[in-house]
């Protein structure tokens, strides 16, 4: 039997998380905690809920970086004006599940669950984020995304850690973003081959990428390479550059999908890429 | 003629009140509170011998009631839609995911999973077949030693069909195009998971069983020889029922022989439940297929010739694949529909099922004839495409027409309905199909295809035939009972319009009480989209019977009141009075005309009935009547390929059906969208994927969250037409729609894919994968076509 919690502050969710250790767990819109609960494979003593955390629940913007609460649902982050500027945002979380699912599920869930073909992680990844946990015994850290996945279905946190809120930067002129998920049907699916895209063009070239992959490695990880390369490109020798092959990063598992997810997958880079281009340009609102 | 008052038009279900508030009952909703919950212990391996099986543990276990095996069981143990194959309880092997090994019955649902966790098998394990050819390799296992249902090794059974001379054909053809086609396991995914509520009858020592069943008295028959009491002992019924598309004709008897079993053994209510995985691995499926086919045509489009061989998929059990005569089934179907709904003088089809170790093929919306259509209408954009022809006009060229013969070599006959030419021409009007259409550019490329069926009316089995029970009540209300079931498909609600239309009353004054053996006589099984014809045709009977003992006793008390004798013939009945015609004002009630009829010894109960003409299917040769009409449908899809994901949307469909005459337009509409989204299904983006080479022939795709079918997102712009070429034997020309449906989406959505990127696919599902690995075929195709029309220096070099 578990026992259920309600915290209304940081501090109160954090002595319960201390309390009951790997005993306790965190369900914040519930929808992978609920399952892993409702199938066994989770038996906690505790059940933490995060449906009073009014603290966590704000999302703001500070010295150039969207602050996302730690209980902000996908639903609340699709209403906001801060994230509707960010294209590939909004592609990303308005693609995960369906409404009944985005009305309860949060980033923090998303991040916190650590799956390889998690959306909101993915753009996560493409967009430089930040994870901010707070624990008792450790008090606050800040965990850069590409640190924070160690395998499938695992991340760095520690049983008592709380994920208080999720950082990236916000958009500014000359930026953009792009998302691109292949899926086998239009929604309600977990994408085959996921890339995300942010990058900063000036003058025709670009300056900045930053490029997230999703379901093609163990976790979500960074394309350090193609960012590199990128740096400097024009749009068509951008576009050719991702057209040109697998990123080094894609380390493929063996599946059914192998194959198609190698020859898809620089399509979907490109296209993520040229996306972001014409958001930096200015050709999409 | 009369007009219709209630007959052709969209009253408003009689479910529709319950279903849209939630209040319809569904049989979980009438699970006993004292039932114990049964659980089954399935294999680890869908082909394994069973070297032990210890059930001490479960059986010490505190709250488990019963824990039984293979030797335990009190009847048979072997049951099955048409023969008696698939056993209760495994004994000694084990030929699929969904052959139990042992019951458990526990007062609650965690101790009786508990109870079938501590169950201890040994296993050998078995190589497992999910294709017909390795099934059929000379050293493949096989599945069931010395059985009466195998026709030779893994062969299940063949059915040929033999018309004219194909030899002859194809020497006349132009053309002759021979192609493999390839279509998938599918699963029905219906909303409502199999149950079976098992209650033990202290009075007669039998049973009462509820679950959602399409067909109470055919499962009775089956089950009691599994219980081993007499079927007068056995009370089946079924309330609502989400859903069955043809599944619920089979794996009502799985979970049935479960929980009846169980019951039996502890003398207490059982309550037996799939979950949804359970569902997915146990239940039948559409039998895959594999389709060899040969087309000759003239350059004219003239069809000279069809030869194909088909190998089906069968699964572990005979189920409703057929087998031998007179039980011809599924497999038979895809021997003669080879030829889609064309002329064609020279065929010769053979239909081959095998066993396999994947779930039981089994009737599935269409039962045989999209896998047989799909072959075929492929063949014909391909035919189209190779002599340049419009591809409506060549389906126009070739439809069957009054008086051909059909390649059962039977004729096609006008008073029966032939409305496939009125589809075609209505399609090609709504669909814009003769204007100017944008085929995208790269890599979006767009087209539009279309594709035919024709789908025979009920089961060409000898007791296709059925029986209603009605009633009318001293107040004038009207019970009508049948042993239809109501699974989505409004045969209440069309089972009423048609006696009230006959009987000339409101619609409202019936109540219809349906699928169960205690109501009604046996109307025969929810299957064949048979219902509304051969059920409606009895449902008439019944009314003109009622009619004709209550209409002398009306003339009789009219004619007392106008002081003159009445003839019969002179009264009609209109919104339940029965009335002088042309005058609605002269007349009584049938409430008024009960009453007096009641008392002077007139019955008020009748049995209705209708046989269509007897269906004698022969074998080798094919001939002989199978269904008395059919009905006939053109479905226009419209897509959008991805060519660099594979990604294909389907943009638009425009689908006529030809349906004799809609008894409820509205529902008729209803069935047409969803066996339209049903089929788009099919074409891109379901099947069941085994795993034979990692996981011993486990089924991969077991949940909604793998297995995909599509959303409400997914599903195009539709527009239905109905079309009414009316059945001279139908009830008001009716012929059935419920399954035919699904039949022309998928090959009208591969034929738009092969009109958007000038690739022939044979096998669907088109998803991202299969599409992806067509388009690299092509552009290495090409590219090797390429090659060599390059300068001979280059392929010099490349030798060298
Ligand atoms: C029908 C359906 C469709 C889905 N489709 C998609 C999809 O398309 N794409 C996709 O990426 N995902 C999808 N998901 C998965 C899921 O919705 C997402 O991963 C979602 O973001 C999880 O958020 P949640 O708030 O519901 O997390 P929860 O289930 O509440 O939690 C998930 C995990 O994170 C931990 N956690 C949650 N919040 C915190 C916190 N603040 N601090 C520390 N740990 C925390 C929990 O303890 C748990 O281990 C789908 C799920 C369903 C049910």
């Amino acid at each position: 039997m578990s026992e259920f919690f309600k915290p209304k502050t940081v501090k109160e969710c954090i002595d319960l998380l201390d309390q009951y250790g790997s005993k306790a767990m965190i369900v914040n819109g519930g929808t992978d905690a609920v399952e892993k609960i409702n199938t066994g494979k989770a038996q906690p003593e505790a059940v933490i809920l995060m449906t009073e955390m009014k603290e966590l629940k704000k999302i703001t913007v500070k010295d150039g970086a969207v602050h996302v609460g730690g209980a902000v649902t996908y639903l609340q982050m699709l209403k906001n004006a801060e994230i509707k500027k960010n294209q590939g945002m909004m592609i990303a979380v308005g693609a995960i599940g369906s409404p009944p699912v985005r009305v309860m599920a949060t980033p923090a869930g998303n991040v916190g669950t650590a799956a390889p073909s998690a959306d909101c992680t993915t753009m996560l990844m493409g967009s430089d984020a930040k994870i901010h946990v707070v624990s008792k015994k450790e008090g606050e850290r800040v965990i850069p995304i590409d640190k924070f996945f160690v395998k499938t279905y695992v991340n760095v946190l520690k049983p008592e850690d709380l994920i208080t809120e999720v950082e990236f930067p916000a958009m500014q002129p000359g930026m953009g973003s792009g998302y691109v998920r292949l899926t086998r049907r239009k929604v309600q699916d977990i994408g085959k081959v996921l890339v995300s895209a942010t990058i900063e063009v000036k003058r025709g070239r670009c300056t900045k990428a930053v490029i997230g992959l999703g379901a093609l490695n163990a976790t979500a990880v960074r394309a350090y390479s193609v960012e590199e390369a990128l740096v400097g490109l024009s749009r068509k020798e951008a576009q050719e550059f991702c057209r040109s092959g697998l990123p080094k990063e894609a380390g493929l598992r063996p599946s059914r999908y192998t194959h198609y997810k190698e020859i898809t997958t620089p399509v979907a880079l490109e296209r993520a890429v040229m996306m972001a281009w014409d958001q930096a340009e200015g050709k999409v609102k | 003629m009369k007009d219709l008052k209630v007959v052709g038009h969209s009253v408003v279900r009689s479910d529709a009140f319950a279903k849209a508030t939630g209040a319809a009952r569904y049989t979980p909703d009438m699970i006993p509170v004292d039932a114990l919950v049964a659980k089954v212990k399935w294999p680890d391996y869908p082909h394994a011998i069973l070297k032990k099986i210890d059930v001490s543990k479960a059986k010490a276990l505190p709250g488990v009631e019963a824990v039984m095996l293979a030797k335990d069981l009190p009847g048979k143990n072997g049951y099955g839609p048409m023969v008696a194959d698939k056993p209760v309880i495994a004994d000694g092997k084990v030929c699929y995911e969904g052959d139990p090994i042992a019951l458990v019955a526990a007062v609650d649902e965690e101790t009786a999973k508990k109870a079938v966790d501590l169950i201890e098998v040994e296993y050998e394990v078995l190589p497992a077949y999910d294709n017909p050819f390795d099934a059929l390799k000379p050293d493949a296992v096989i599945i069931h030693p010395n059985s009466p249902f195998a026709e030779e090794g893994n062969i299940c059974n063949t059915v040929t069909v033999t018309t004219g001379d194909v030899e002859k054909g194809f020497a006349e053809a132009d053309y002759i195009i021979e192609n493999d086609y390839q279509t998938p396991y599918v699963e029905h995914t219906y909303f409502e998971q199999d149950i079976c509520i098992a209650e033990y009858d202290w009075n007669t020592g039998g049973l009462t069983v509820t679950s959602p069943n399409q067909a109470v008295f055919q499962g009775r028959r089956h089950m009691a020889a599994v219980f081993g009491i007499p079927q007068s002992k056995l009370r089946s019924l079924c309330p609502y029922v989400g859903a069955g598309f043809g599944g619920k004709e089979d794996a009502c008897l799985d979970v049935t022989a479960v929980a009846g079993v169980l019951a039996l053994k502890t003398k207490k209510k059982v309550v037996f439940q799939l979950n949804r995985e359970e569902v997915f691995r146990t239940t039948g499926k559409r039998h895959a297929c594999w389709i060899h086919h040969k087309l000759g045509i003239k350059k004219d489009g003239r069809i000279t010739a069809v030869q194909a061989e088909t190998y089906l998929g069968k699964g572990a059990y005979v189920s409703m694949s057929g087998f031998k005569a007179p039980a011809y089934a599924v497999i038979q179907r895809t021997a003669i529909y080879a030829a889609g709904t064309y002329y064609c003088p020279n065929y010769k089809t053979k239909s081959v099922g095998v066993y396999t170790n994947t779930p039981y093929g089994t009737a599935f919306r269409g039962f045989g004839v999209p896998q047989a259509t799909f072959a075929m209408e492929c063949q014909m954009d391909e035919a189209a495409r190779l002599i340049g022809m419009d591809r409506i006009d060549i389906r126009r060229l070739n439809m069957l027409k009054a008086g051909d013969m059909m390649v059962t070599g039977t004729y096609a006959m006008a008073e029966r309905g032939l409305g496939l030419g009125e589809c075609l021409d209505k399609v090609r009007a709504k669909s814009g199909w003769d204007k100017p259409f944008d085929h995208g550019k790269w890599p979006y490329l767009r087209g539009r295809g279309i594709a035919a069926f024709m789908y025979g009316t009920g089961i060409p089995l000898m007791f296709e035939g059925a029986c209603v029970f009605a009633l009318i009540n001293t107040d004038g209300s009207v019970q009508l009972n049948y042993s239809s079931t109501e699974m989505g498909q409004g045969i209440a609600t069309t089972g009423a319009q048609m006696f009230a239309e006959e009987m000339g009353m409101k619609f409202t004054d019936i109540e219809v009480h349906f699928s169960d053996t205690l109501s009604s006589p046996d109307s025969g099984p929810t299957v064949g989209s048979r219902s509304t014809v051969i059920v409606g045709n009895a449902i008439r009977d019944a009314a003109q019977k009622l009619r004709a003992n209550l209409f002398p006793v009306a003339a009789q008390m009219i004619g007392a009141k106008l002081g003159f004798t009445v003839d019969t013939r002179d009264l009609t009945a209109d919104d339940s009075v029965i009335h002088i015609k042309g005058r609605p004002d002269i007349g009584l009630t049938y409430a008024q005309v009960v009453a007096k009829a009641y008392i002077s010894q007139v019955p008020l109960a009748v049995i209705g009935m209708w046989y269509p003409p007897h269906p004698g299917f022969q074998q080798p040769s094919g001939h002989g009547p199978t269904m008395h009409t059919f009905a006939y449908g053109v479905h226009y899809e419209e897509i959008t390929v991805d060519m660099e994901t594979g990604m294909i949307s389907v943009d638009k469909s425009v689908y006529a059906c030809d349906i004799g005459k809609a008894i409820n337009p509205l529902i008729v509409e209803g069935q047409m969208e969803g066996a339209a989204v049903q089929a788009l299904g099919w074409g891109v983006m379901e099947e069941e994927l085994f795993d034979t080479k990692r996981r011993n022939g486990k089924m991969e795709n077991a949940t909604f969250h793998s297995y995909m079918i599509p959303t409400a997102m997914d599903v195009p712009e539709h527009t239905s037409i109905i079309v009414e070429c009316p059945n001279e034997l139908g009830p008001w020309g009716a012929k059935g729609i419920g399954e035919p449906g699904i039949i022309p989406g998928a090959p009208a959505i591969r034929n738009a894919f092969l009109d958007a990127t000038g690739i022939s696919a044979g096998k669907i599902p088109l998803t991202p994968y299969e599409v992806m690995n067509l388009v690299e075929a092509d552009q290495k195709k090409k590219a090797e076509a390429k090659a060599k029309k390059a300068p001979a220096k280059k392929s010099a070099k490349k030798e060298g």
